[in-house]
């Protein structure tokens, strides 16, 4: 693939209303699963952050570096979420643009360092590794895959469903694992068997980006 | 179970902190867009306090607002930390030149949220510390520890010692040795239940009780058989008891606290039965407050805290506060 074509702010803003919608959509899944090793209000806390991105969508088209543009989806997130879902998903999402100030358009190519930067924020903030059963489960694996592949010998449509099955493996691990960070860590083995809620939010945008360009016909 | 006297369930914390308010005018006030209440009249030259968290635990903190304990209190969704900008926002409406101290809760969400208005507040060039409170021992390790009922403790001890002019570092220090020296533990009897969703926070049987758990329904260590209120204070003293260092000369504050369901009558059983036991050990307990302090809605349920104190905390202790319930 064609690792250098851009994609321009206001494409990306459809990407992350996309994203956004999916997580709203989720709500009750997501409050579901909080609610077995959780206080059942993860989905009620996402819903309220990712619709005042949606509701933001004019304003963000307006942005004119990718670092503007993510740093401010994660200010939104950060306050309108609110507990430790908040900072957390802000911080993803402002990490992933932060080293872009220049950058008026994305290319697959800054993907990798990207996303190293956005786990790395993460990991900072909450101070969960891998097998701690929180979102970073779900990010490392992208971020693993990222590090090994050559993005150029990959077809995008082929590179977005791989991602996204990296982020599931990632995800069910959670389930196999008791927590050690958050709250559900009091739980001790209690929480085993069940997906971290933040976790699956975190797998969802994968999924949806997967979805957003492979059933969009228009090739990247 | 679950009904409440409610408007409009995502409205709650709102009406909540402005019912607070205008209930308590010449005490409260409520800082406009933002669901913080302030002291009607700022504090001056002294180090101002903060705390707050989730909602669902009242009267803390708004209750605690006032001459002598804090100078603004966050109320978050229910259970839920309040963002950042919230807290920067009570930080600038009562910081003074002596600075601002935050006494935070031992969770996740509001150690991030409440430390990232702390830096954003110093990038400003705002004198801003903060303090965390553990005094929870169901949990093991010291560092995964929550803050409970005890944290009332370290809001009074804060308030007297900024009151009696200690600078922000002498603050921070001496509410650091209150928390080193808090403990509690609590059992719970029935769930609460989230006003949005009416979602029971945990699920337990008739003649259960789960020992060490946490006021937001996190469960506890273990599930046991309910038992009498002597058999129950006798196994949380001495799990208290277990963690703490003291001699036969040492004096204890006592705090009998309600999840929120739990009547006056079982606290006060309760208080009977504790002081008697402590008093057969041998233990000095200087005073002792019995009622509801941090709640988690209708849990049915209580904690028990003990406070060791020195004569420098004891001093603090006795300073008088007006806030608008009874301490």
């Amino acid at each position: 693939m064609n690792t250098k074509k851009e994609i321009k702010i206001d494409i990306m803003v459809e990407v992350i209303e996309y994203i956004s919608n999916k997580i709203v959509n989720n709500c009750d899944k997501l409050s579901k699963l909080d609610g077995k090793i959780g206080d059942s209000d993860h989905g009620e806390n996402m819903k309220r952050g990712f619709k005042n991105v949606i509701k933001n969508k004019e304003k963000l088209k307006k942005k004119n570096t990718v670092r503007e543009l993510f740093n401010e989806i994660g200010e939104i997130i950060t306050f309108n979420v609110g507990g430790s879902a908040g900072p957390l998903f802000g911080r993803l999402f402002s990490d992933f643009g932060s080293s872009y100030e220049e950058h008026k358009y994305f290319t697959i190519e800054m993907l990798p360092s990207a996303m190293n930067s956005a786990l790395n924020g993460v990991k900072k903030l909450g101070g969960a590794d891998v097998g701690d059963k929180t979102m970073v489960d779900t990010i490392a694996p992208v971020v693993d895959f990222l590090n090994e592949v050559n993005l150029s010998e990959l077809e995008c449509n082929i590179l977005l469903i791989k991602l996204k099955e990296e982020a599931r493996k990632g995800l069910e691990s959670t389930k196999l694992i008791s927590a050690r960070k958050g709250r559900a860590r009091y739980l001790n083995d209690r929480s085993i068997g069940h997906m971290d809620p933040g976790a699956y939010s975190c797998y969802l945008i994968f999924e949806a980006v997967e979805e957003y360009f492979n059933d969009n016909t228009e090739e990247v | 179970m679950n009904k409440k006297i409610l408007n409009n369930p995502e409205k709650v914390v709102e009406e909540m902190v402005e019912g607070m308010a205008m209930a308590n005018p010449n005490r409260l006030k409520k800082v406009n867009g933002f669901n913080i209440l302030i002291r009607s009249k700022k504090k001056q030259e002294r180090v101002a306090l903060i705390s707050g968290g989730g909602s669902g635990h009242e009267p803390a903190h708004g209750g605690y607002v006032g001459p002598g304990m804090l100078d603004a209190a966050l109320a978050g969704p229910v259970f839920t930390s309040p963002n950042p900008r919230s807290v920067l926002k009570a930080i600038k409406e009562v910081k003074t030149n002596e600075g601002v101290l935050l006494i935070i809760k031992n969770y996740s969400g509001d150690v991030m949220n409440f430390k990232m208005a702390a830096q954003k507040a110093q990038d400003e060039g705002i004198k801003c510390d903060y303090v965390i409170v553990n005094d929870d021992i169901a949990i093991n390790n010291p560092e995964d520890r929550r803050g409970i009922a005890g944290t009332i403790f370290v809001h009074k001890i804060a308030g007297a010692a900024a009151d009696a002019g200690y600078n922000l570092e002498e603050t921070k220090e001496v509410a650091n040795k209150a928390i080193n020296n808090i403990k509690s533990k609590g059992v719970a009897l029935a769930p609460c239940y989230s006003p949005g969703s009416g979602r029971p926070s945990f699920e337990i049987g008739e003649n259960e009780m789960e020992v060490g758990l946490g006021i937001h329904g996190e469960p506890g260590v273990e599930v046991q058989e309910l038992k009498s209120s002597r058999e129950i204070c006798k196994m949380i003293t001495n799990n208290i008891l277990e963690k703490m260092e003291y001699d036969k000369n040492s004096q204890f504050s006592l705090m009998i606290n309600s999840l929120g369901a739990t009547p006056l009558m079982e606290l006060n059983v309760m208080a009977k039965d504790t002081l008697e036991l402590l008093k057969n050990r041998g233990l000095t307990i200087y005073n002792c407050y019995v009622g509801n302090f941090m709640t988690s809605m209708e849990m049915k349920g209580a904690s028990l805290t003990l406070f060791k104190l020195d004569e420098e905390l004891k001093n603090l202790l006795n300073h008088p506060v007006d806030v608008s319930i009874k301490l």
